[in-house]
């Protein structure tokens, strides 16, 4: 509905931001003022900090070691309780490096990974990330401390440089590695979103996303993908749909020259065939799947978010 | 369509290049696509190998493009707009050379074709030209034509004449012959001496039609004094002599403050005189030779000045006829007129042979009239009826009659003899104090000539105190004069084959004084020309001038209902026969000769240079072209170039060029427009 877009937070508007955290920030806040006010918040005993000791303090929470050591009062505070871990796992390949008029999928992801980053700090989860492409790149463990480091890790995040010869034919497996490591590297169960383009046959993605259930971890798949490679519609290059295009793969490096304009029905077939066995192989594992497109506004990613997340506790 | 630089147009062949381009290459940036695990699936129907030419309109953009830069350089030439080799726009030039007498002077002439020759090499491809020669008048020698072989041979075959100089027609006929053509200039050039009196004052000036520049170059340097023979008379000196005279005249030049020198009088080629003359600078003497015998026939005679740098107008040529003076009966009787005497003694051209008659019988006129062509009478009541008869059949048979009024009153039988001839009889006496004058008068009339536009009034002073009422004028009379108050003054009727004039008053000093008047010479000069139906024929006629034959030559008549046919040689030699009322046009000095065909015997006149040509003084080239009215143009410099380049000529390549940067603008944009967009960052 027109309404209820127009609240939304353009994308492209949101890449001119060179600050994640602030994009982040604005995100959130600008979907958490939408909502009512979460059952989720609670209190947590974890220390977080001391702080000089103010009349009025109680005095119960003054730390009496640290009074003998320094010879002064200081107040202990403690971190909310945290309700799970949860780590945004995200790929930077080479084919996310891309975007059609318009923000990178990239850029999308570590918007996305970054709002959904805040958003779960502010519900007092612990948040974590992991950087992959064909490995495992970087990798944040969940804590309440790490959404700095997490938004941190995210800005920095870049493709490959160079094309990879070996994804030539799709002899290997991409996903597989790198979220067998993210599974064995997180100890405690929690809440894992992938963000990636999944551009790899659906079983091994679905086979790769069962090496990282076994450890009883929640996931939600983000599948972000651009709307003209969803479409295969390269506007601006229609001069040359009819006599032939060069592409080149910008994983492999592979050139192929063929009619966007012959290949376009083909492709779109091929594309909701792929999506469709993503989506439907998903499910039967209980993976949530949220298809978004890069043109999509991501506090309507976020709430795509939440309610998979409360459906899910629901169905708990 | 020519080109100027055909070889550029070799440059349409890269042409190929963006046609090969836009076969064959692709885009040098390939599309980036996120991965071909999809696109692959399609490849094996959505491969692209047949080659086709890509993004056509650009492809024509740019091979128009390269076309028009090649065209632009080649230098497209438009029939009828085009533009000479070197540049500048086609010219078509008059050529316009002096060929007057005066071109005679050291080797004008021979520069002059050398100038006309520089000019003619100087033409490019395209231009043309058209060789006049003038003198008193142009005359085209080519048609207006590119072909250098015409124009070379015509200019070397200029070569100076007798005649003299006319800027006038020259430049007019110049210019008529250069039509006006669309990306054609139009130039003449006058090539000359610049003598001034080729500008005559009191004539319009010579313009050039709009369009036309004017170059002039001048030949020759400074002006060379000159002597020269301006005038000739021939007077006759009693009844078997004539008086030659010649007038000579000096212009100098720097350091010749006058001229001394002798002066021949020639007659069939032998010297008869010789005089010393000594003429001031830009003044005139006259000579006079001693008297010769009036010749029986018509002689050829020269009067000639030792030779200058302008030798042609060193000799006069002149013909000395026999008939040179009309004989005049004065029947006035005792005592003669001194007046009159006076008056016809001073007569040149023609002269006059006053025979004084005092008897007045029958036998004594008819005697008097024999030999005479006209008659005067002072007082015809002097003359018997038999005397009067007599007058009658003289000018029945061709004679003149001048018949003044005299007191005596005339007898019943002389009256009755005068009213069958005359146009009018002498009635009352009319006394007028104060004195009348004349009025009305016929001032065109022959007998008024000498007075020209001032003949009323050079006769308006004369004081008549008496003459007689003329009753009785005949309805074909004429009445050249009348007094102030309404009566004929001169009457003219023609009796038979002769001609009569009255005059109603007196030829001597009684009842007018006419006589002491200076318009009675004149007068008297022309009422007995006019009644001797005298027709002047100069001694010599100028170059330039056409006459007829039949009247110039003094040939006898042509039969009734023959044609009339002359056979007319120039001095040269050349012939030329008229037929007709064909004129002869004079071209050359010296005698001319002529007679009928069949007739063993020529008739010859003395041609002689315009009088004009003997000024030797010139003009500057820049007040030739102020008087010729023509616009401005480098070139009209003497010795300068005649090749300026002319932008207005490449009109044609800016044109292309322009159409060129509308191109590149266009393709530009449709280059904009069909490139592939920003790729992936």
């Amino acid at each position: 509905m027109p309404t209820a877009r127009t609240r939304f937070i353009d994308p492209a508007a949101l890449a001119r931001i060179q600050n994640l955290s602030l994009v982040a920030k604005m995100v959130v806040q600008g979907f958490i003022s939408g909502l009512h006010r979460s059952t989720f918040l609670g209190r947590s005993i974890d220390f977080a900090e001391h702080r000089p000791y103010m009349p009025g303090d109680d005095i119960r929470r003054l730390d009496w070691r640290l009074f003998a050591r320094s010879d002064r009062f200081h107040v202990k505070e403690f971190e909310a309780d945290t309700n799970a871990n949860f780590v945004v796992a995200v790929d930077v390949s080479r084919s996310m490096d891309f975007g059609w008029r318009g923000i990178r999928k990239l850029d999308y992801a570590r918007f996305l990974a970054g709002s959904l980053s805040t958003f779960s700090r502010s519900q007092r989860d612990r948040v974590g990330l992991a950087i992959f492409d064909r490995e495992l790149r970087e990798f944040v463990p969940p804590s309440a401390k790490h959404l700095e480091t997490v938004l941190q890790h995210l800005a920095r995040a870049a493709p490959p440089a160079e094309p990879d010869a070996r994804r030539r034919k799709g002899a290997e497996s991409d996903l597989e590695p790198p979220l067998a490591r993210l599974g064995a590297a997180l100890r405690r169960r929690g809440l894992v979103a992938v963000v990636s383009d999944f551009y790899e046959p659906p079983e091994r993605v679905l086979a790769a996303f069962d090496r990282l259930r076994v450890t009883g971890h929640d996931i939600m798949a983000f599948h972000v993908l651009d709307g003209a490679e969803r479409e295969l519609d390269l506007d601006g290059v229609a001069g040359f749909e009819e006599s032939g295009t060069r592409f080149q793969d910008l994983e492999s490096g592979e050139v192929l020259d063929l009619s966007p304009l012959r290949a376009r029905e083909r492709y779109r077939e091929a594309m909701s065939e792929h999506i469709r066995a993503l989506r439907s192989g998903f499910a039967r594992r209980e993976v949530d799947y949220v298809l978004t497109d890069t043109r999509t506004p991501l506090d309507f990613a976020l709430f795509r978010y939440l309610s998979e997340r409360e459906a899910r506790r629901r169905r708990r | 369509m020519n080109f100027l630089a055909p070889l550029f147009l070799i440059g349409g062949l890269l042409v190929a290049i963006p046609v090969v381009l836009h076969l064959t290459r692709r885009r040098r940036e390939p599309v980036h696509f996120p991965s071909f695990l999809l696109l692959r699936t399609t490849s094996a129907t959505a491969r692209f190998k047949r080659r086709r030419f890509r993004n056509i309109p650009l492809l024509i953009l740019r091979c128009l493009a390269l076309l028009l830069l090649a065209a632009a350089f080649a230098e497209p030439v438009l029939r009828g707009g085009a533009l000479a080799a070197d540049g500048r726009a086609p010219v078509d030039v008059a050529l316009l050379v002096d060929r007057s007498l005066s071109m005679t002077v050291a080797n004008r002439m021979e520069a002059a074709r050398v100038v006309a020759g520089e000019e003619l090499e100087a033409l490019g491809r395209d231009d043309r030209a058209v060789v006049l020669a003038f003198d008193g008048r142009p005359e085209a020698l080519t048609d207006l034509t590119g072909e250098p072989g015409t124009l070379r041979q015509a200019v070397s075959g200029l070569a100076a004449g007798g005649g003299g100089t006319s800027f006038v027609s020259a430049l007019g006929l110049a210019g008529r012959l250069l039509p006006e053509a669309p990306g054609r200039r139009r130039k003449v050039v006058l090539i000359s001496d610049l003598q001034r009196s080729g500008f005559e004052e009191g004539r319009p000036q010579p313009s050039l039609p709009p369009g036309v520049a004017l170059s002039v170059r001048r030949v020759g340097g400074t002006a060379p004094a000159n002597t020269w023979i301006a005038e000739v008379t021939v007077a006759p000196r009693g009844r078997d002599q004539l008086a030659v005279a010649a007038e000579v005249r000096f212009a100098p030049a720097p350091g010749t403050p006058e001229w001394s020198g002798e002066v021949e009088l020639v007659l069939s080629g032998r010297t008869v005189d010789r005089r010393a003359v000594t003429v001031a600078a830009d003044r005139r003497a006259t000579v006079r030779f001693s008297p010769v015998l009036r010749p029986s026939e018509p002689l050829a005679a020269e009067v000639r000045l030792p030779g200058d740098p302008l030798g042609g107008d060193d000799r006069f040529h002149f013909v000395m006829h026999p008939e040179a003076a009309i004989r005049v009966a004065d029947l006035g009787g005792d005592p003669p007129s001194v007046y009159v005497r006076e008056a016809l003694g001073v007569g040149v051209a023609p002269g006059f042979l006053l025979g004084e008659i005092p008897a007045r019988g029958e036998g004594a006129v008819r005697a008097a009239l024999a030999g005479s062509r006209v008659a005067l009478v002072r007082d015809p009541g002097r003359l018997d009826a038999g005397a009067l008869r007599a007058l009658r059949e003289f000018v029945e048979a061709g004679g003149g009659l001048v018949m003044a009024m005299g007191p005596r009153r005339l007898s019943r039988g002389g009256t009755t003899e005068l009213e069958t001839f005359v146009p009018a009889l002498p009635g009352a006496f009319v006394d007028r104090d104060p004195a009348g004058r004349l009025g009305d008068l016929a001032a065109r009339h022959p007998v008024f000539e000498p007075f020209g536009d001032e003949g009323p009034r050079g006769l308006g002073g004369v004081a008549f105190f008496r003459y007689r009422a003329l009753t009785g004028v005949r309805p074909d009379a004429r009445v050249l004069a009348r007094f102030d108050d309404g009566q004929p003054a001169i009457v003219e009727s023609d009796w038979g084959a002769g001609r009569i004039l009255l005059f109603a008053s007196s030829l001597d000093a009684e009842w007018t004084d006419l006589p002491r008047r200076p318009a009675f010479v004149p007068l008297v000069h022309r009422m007995v020309e006019v009644a001797a139906a005298y027709e002047r024929i100069p001694i010599a006629y100028r170059v330039g001038e056409s006459v007829d034959p039949e009247k110039a030559f003094r040939l006898t008549p042509a039969p009734a209902g023959a044609v009339s046919e002359v056979l007319a040689d120039a001095p040269s030699g050349e012939r030329t026969v008229l037929s007709g009322t064909d004129a002869l046009r004079l071209v050359e000095s010296g005698f001319y000769r002529a007679r009928r065909p069949g007739a063993a015997e020529f008739r010859q006149i003395g041609v002689n240079p315009p009088l004009a040509e003997s000024d030797p003084r010139t003009l500057d080239p820049g007040d030739v072209r102020m008087a010729a009215a023509a616009p401005p143009e480098p070139e009209t410099e003497v010795g300068a170039s005649p090749a300026a380049p002319a932008a207005a000529g490449r009109a044609v390549a800016w044109m292309l060029l322009g159409g060129l940067l509308l191109l590149l603008v266009s393709e530009a944009w449709a280059a904009n427009r069909s490139a592939a967009p920003a790729l992936p960052e």
